[in-house]
C-alpha cells in the first residue's frame, strides 16, 4: 500500500502543481501589493480620530499638520476633519471614530495673550487595547502642545518681569517659537514602540503573505478532494474487506496530502527567496506541523462530502468566511468591533499566527 | 456456504424484512428489484459493511465485493490498482491474471493503461479482477453489467460461469435479464420483502407483477 501511495503522489503532483501555480501566484500578488490596496500613502492604520481645527489662525493648521505628519503619528492614527466641535463629539458618541481632538477658537493667538486655551480630547470609551493606546497618544499630544504653549507664555512672563521693552519681548518670543518649530520639524518620531505581542512585530506584507498561504493551502480541497477516496463507499467497502481499517486509509491519505503540500510549500519557499518577502529557509522545518494540520483538515473535509465538487464549493464558502473572521483576508482592524472581539475564538486566527511566525521568525 | 436467516436491515426506515436465503458452493444467486428495493443493502450486509438490525448472516470463506461504483484510482495504471489491494508481487499478479478464470477478463491486455484512459468495460473488468485476485470464496456483484457493451457483458457472464464451476458462490444484484439465465435462484425484492421467484419468467413481468 505504501508503494502505491508513493506512486499516487507522483502521478497526482502535476494537478497539485497546477493548483498552486494558479492560486499561489494570485496570493503572492496580493501579498506584494495588498499593502498598497489596503492602505493609502504608506499609512498602516485604520484607527480614525476626528478633529476640529478652527480657521481663525493659520498657525492652528500648520501646527496640527506638523504633528499629524510625524511618522509615528501618521502610521498610528488617521485624522478626519470635521466642521465643528459638535460634529466631533457626535462622531465619537456614535463610534464612527475612536477619539476626537478639538482645538478651541483662538488657540494660537491665546498662547501669546495668556488666555490659556485648552485642547479638548474626547473619548466615549477605550475598551480595547488599541483604543487605550490611541487615548494615551492623544493625551501625550495634547500635553506636547500644552508644553509649547506654556513655554511661550513663560517667555512673555519673564520678559515682563525683567522689564524688557515690547520689541525685545517680541524678538525673544519669535526666537523661542522658531526653536520650537525647528524642534518639531526635525523630530519626525515622538514615540518609540516595543511590543510584547510577537505577531505585531511582523510587517503587513509578512502577515498578508502568511494568511494568504494558509488560505491557499486550505482551499486546496479543490484539488485534493479528487485525490482523497474516503468519501467513496466503494473504497471504504474495499478497504474493510481487505482488512484495512478506515482510519488507516484516512491516515495514509492524510500523510500523502501532507507530502504533496510540503513539496508545494518547499517550491514556494525557494521561489520567495528571490522576492522582498524574504522567507526564512528554516520555515521548511517550522512549517511542517502546520502543513500537517492543514492536510488533516483538507483530508477530513474531503471525506465529509460524497462529491468533490460539493467539497470544493462548501469548503470555499466556509474557509472564506472563517478566514475573514480571523482577520486573514483583511487586517483585523478593518472588521467591526464585535467581530474583532470574536476573532480570538477563531482557530484559524491562531493557525495564521503560527504560520506567520514559522515563516518569518 | 452463505446462510441468511431472518435478516432485517434498517436505515431510517426498514429496508429489508426477514430475508432468508441459503447459497451453496457453486451457486449463483440473482437479486432482482427496482432501485432502492434493498438489493445493494443485502450485499452490504453479507459483506459485513452494514450490520443487520436483526437476524443472522453466516458466511464460510473470504468475501469479495464488486460495488456498483468502481473502487479504482484514475491516475494509476491497471497494475497499480491491483497492487493497491494485494501483497502479491508483479510476477504473481501477472500469473494470476493469466489463470483460467481471470484470463476471461483480459486485463493483461491493458495492464499498463491508466484508469482515466479506460472504457467503462475495461474499468469493470479491472474492478472485478482486482477483487478476484485476492482469492474470495464468495463474490458479491452489484450491477456488474450496467452500461457495458456486448463483448464486455459476454466476458463477465463467461467469468460468472467459470467462477461457479470452480465452486465459488456469487450473489448478483442486477436489472439485466441475461444475467439471471446464469443464476441458480432468483429473488425478487419489493417493499422490503424478498421472495424466491421463477427465473424463467421475464424480468419485466416479475418486477411489474
Amino acid at each position: 500500500m505504501v508503494k502505491v501511495a508513493l506512486k499516487r503522489i507522483i502521478k497526482f503532483m502535476p494537478y497539485v502543481a497546477a493548483y498552486f501555480i494558479a492560486l499561489g501566484l494570485a496570493a503572492l500578488a496580493f501579498a506584494f501589493f495588498g499593502e498598497n490596496v489596503l492602505f493609502k500613502d504608506g499609512a498602516y492604520s485604520m484607527v480614525k480620530v476626528a478633529c476640529y481645527i478652527p480657521q481663525d489662525n493659520a498657525l492652528n493648521a500648520t501646527g496640527f499638520s506638523l504633528i499629524a505628519n510625524m511618522n509615528s503619528i501618521e502610521n498610528t492614527i488617521s485624522f478626519v476633519d470635521y466642521d465643528s466641535p459638535e460634529e466631533v463629539r457626535e462622531a465619537v458618541d456614535e463610534e464612527e471614530v475612536v477619539a476626537g481632538l478639538i482645538i478651541p477658537e483662538g488657540f494660537a493667538s491665546g498662547i501669546f495673550s495668556g488666555s490659556n486655551p485648552e485642547l479638548e480630547v474626547v473619548f466615549k470609551s477605550a475598551e480595547t487595547f488599541d483604543e487605550q493606546v490611541v487615548k494615551d497618544i492623544m493625551l501625550v499630544l495634547a500635553n506636547d502642545l500644552g508644553v509649547g504653549q506654556a513655554c511661550t507664555q513663560a517667555v512673555y512672563s519673564y520678559c515682563d518681569q525683567a522689564g524688557l521693552s515690547y520689541d525685545d519681548t517680541t524678538d525673544i518670543a519669535d526666537r523661542v517659537r522658531t526653536e520650537e518649530l525647528g524642534y518639531a520639524l526635525d523630530r519626525l518620531n515622538i514615540f518609540r514602540y516595543d511590543t510584547v505581542d510577537s505577531i505585531s512585530a511582523y510587517t503587513l506584507t509578512q502577515k498578508i503573505a502568511g494568511a494568504a498561504l494558509v488560505y491557499v493551502f486550505l482551499l486546496s480541497v479543490f484539488v485534493f478532494a479528487y485525490f482523497c477516496k474516503g468519501s467513496n463507499p466503494a473504497f471504504i467497502a474495499r478497504a474493510k474487506l481487505s482488512g484495512i481499517h478506515p482510519a488507516v486509509f484516512f491516515i495514509t491519505e492524510t500523510l500523502s496530502v501532507t507530502v504533496m503540500m510540503y513539496i508545494a510549500f518547499a517550491v514556494i519557499v525557494i521561489g520567495l527567496q528571490f522576492t522582498k518577502i524574504g522567507i526564512s529557509l528554516m520555515a521548511l522545518v517550522r512549517m511542517l506541523p502546520i502543513i500537517a494540520i492543514i492536510a488533516f483538515i483538507v483530508t477530513g473535509v474531503s471525506y465529509l462530502f460524497r462529491s468533490p465538487v460539493s467539497a470544493a464549493y462548501i469548503s470555499f464558502a466556509a474557509f472564506t468566511v472563517l478566514m475573514y473572521l480571523a482577520g486573514g483576508l483583511l487586517p483585523i482592524e478593518f472588521l467591526p468591533r464585535f467581530l474583532q472581539e470574536g476573532a480570538v475564538y477563531n482557530p484559524l486566527k491562531y493557525l495564521i499566527d503560527f504560520a506567520v511566525e514559522a515563516m518569518f521568525a | 456456504m452463505v446462510k441468511i436467516e431472518n435478516v432485517s436491515v434498517k436505515y431510517k426506515k426498514t429496508v429489508l424484512k426477514d430475508v432468508n436465503i441459503t447459497a451453496e458452493k457453486g451457486q449463483c444467486i440473482g437479486l432482482l428489484g427496482l432501485n432502492g428495493s434493498g438489493k445493494s443493502t443485502l450485499l452490504s450486509a453479507i459483506a459485513g459493511i452494514k450490520k443487520p438490525a436483526s437476524g443472522k448472516i453466516t458466511t464460510e470463506g473470504k468475501t469479495g465485493f464488486v460495488t456498483q461504483e468502481n473502487a479504482l484510482i484514475d491516475e494509476l495504471t491497471a497494475y497499480d490498482n491491483i497492487l493497491m489491494w494485494t501483497s502479491l508481487k508483479k510476477d504473481q499478479i501477472m500469473k494470476a491474471l493469466a489463470g483460467p478464470e481471470l484470463s476471461i477478463l483480459k486485463v493483461s491486455d491493458f495492464i499498463n493503461v491508466k484508469v482515466r484512459n479506460m472504457s467503462g468495460g475495461m474499468k469493470k473488468r479491472l474492478a472485478l479482477a482486482s477483487v478476484i485476485i485476492t482469492g474470495p470464496d464468495i463474490l458479491l456483484m452489484d450491477e456488474p453489467l450496467a452500461a457495458l457493451d456486448i463483448p464486455a457483458k459476454s466476458d463477465i457472464i463467461k467469468f460468472i460461469d467459470a467462477y461457479k464451476a470452480k465452486g465459488g458462490i456469487i450473489f448478483i444484484a442486477s436489472h439485466e435479464a441475461e444475467v439471471f439465465d446464469h443464476c441458480d435462484k432468483v429473488y425478487h425484492f419489493k417493499d422490503g420483502n424478498c421472495v424466491l421467484t421463477d427465473k424463467s419468467r421475464p424480468v419485466t413481468e416479475i418486477i411489474n407483477g
